[in-house]
């Protein structure tokens, strides 16, 4: 084991399966950017000032303190680095953690969990990672469908 | 359903080539699409197996601090499959996750031509069957009065406890090199708990 070589588990059916499973849309509403040239690249600056979710998961965007800090990297590729707060119609709060790569050629995915309360109603989306394909909207905002990874 | 063991085939040779040809073209644009794997579509996702990644342990350390603390190092492993070949670098980096949230692996590859690569994997394991709300009432027991306490930890196979572990990996790769795309890439893996020794089997797939 030294070479940490074990040919047994190269077999194809050890090629795990994965899936996908529609579960909400979120847009995403923004008051304009800032973009900063920082050490790192260029920093976006973006406060989300609204939107709204619907689906498996229901409700609107919290507009006060939810943002999106994303990197532009040399090479023209952006790492998205999203924090959006949201509440349901009956007031229970959650929050969607998006991270990932929006490129040049139109490439927009990132990668999100959701924290819930576990004395809500939403216990099913705790230890889940969804997928999000996003685009953007009118007027500067952004549209992302989410996909639980089965 | 795509032949798996069709593609795997194909694969070896393929994987062999990539690896001498990327000495020689260290700036090569994608690799040819015959050579990969089938585009797969789920729900309108598109997605590729890109390779697979088998990461041995040893050391499984749990750290009871208020917000809990894993420290389980990666020991050595293999990378195979279409789009990536080499080694995971021995004790080049663990899982740190903690307070409940994903997990959270920071390590480095060795591709075949070199190039170390970082990895930082964040991943969730959820029981299957289990509600993980219940996972936020924890109790820790206290050492009686000198009583030593122990911090190790054993991680059981898939087949006595079924997990759910996915994982989205982003990776950090020589900017010059065949690697560079995954810089710009999402990622989702598959993780499947063995044991004897103890390892775990991520199979990667891009998101297209």
């Amino acid at each position: 084991m030294d070479d940490f070589v074990i040919p047994e588990d190269r077999d194809p059916s050890l090629i795990g399966e994965i899936g996908f499973a529609p579960a909400f849309h979120l847009t995403l509403e923004y008051d304009g950017r800032h973009i900063e040239e920082t050490p790192h690249g260029d920093r976006i600056l973006r406060r989300i000032t609204g939107g709204t979710i619907f689906g498996r998961i229901e409700g609107t965007v919290y507009p006060h303190g939810a943002g999106e800090f994303s990197l532009r990297r040399e090479d023209g590729v952006t790492d998205i680095n999203g924090h959006v707060l949201l509440q349901d119609d009956s007031g229970e709060w959650f929050y969607i953690r998006n991270i990932g790569y929006s490129r040049e050629d139109g490439y927009f995915r990132v990668s999100s969990w959701v924290d819930v309360d576990v004395r809500g109603q939403y216990g099913w989306a705790l230890g889940l990672l969804f997928v999000g394909i996003a685009r953007p909207s009118e007027n500067g905002g952004l549209a992302i469908d989410y996909y639980e990874v089965l | 359903m795509i032949d798996r063991r069709k593609i795997l085939a194909g694969m070896s040779a393929a994987g062999a080539l990539a690896a001498s040809g990327a000495r020689l073209h260290a700036q090569a644009a994608d690799p040819d699409p015959e050579r990969l794997p089938p585009t797969r579509e789920m729900a309108g996702v598109g997605y590729r197996w890109a390779f697979s990644v088998s990461v041995f342990f040893r050391e499984r350390i749990m750290i009871e601090a208020p917000f809990r603390r894993a420290f389980v190092p990666a020991v050595g492993g293999a990378i195979w499959g279409p789009r990536l070949q080499g080694r995971v670098v021995p004790y080049g980096g663990a899982d740190f996750g903690g307070g409940g949230g994903p997990l959270d692996a920071h390590y480095m590859f060795q591709a075949d031509d070199g190039h170390y690569i970082y990895i930082n994997n964040r991943a969730y394991m959820r029981r299957v069957g289990l509600d993980p709300s219940t996972a936020a009432d924890r109790h820790v027991e206290q050492p009686g009065p000198g009583q030593a306490f122990s911090q190790e930890f054993v991680a059981p196979p898939d087949s006595e406890v079924p997990l759910r572990m996915r994982t989205s990996p982003f990776f950090d790769a020589p900017k010059n090199s065949t690697h560079d795309w995954m810089n710009r890439t999402l990622f989702i893996g598959h993780g499947l708990r063995r044991v004897d020794p103890d390892r775990t089997i991520f199979t990667y797939y891009e998101i297209l």
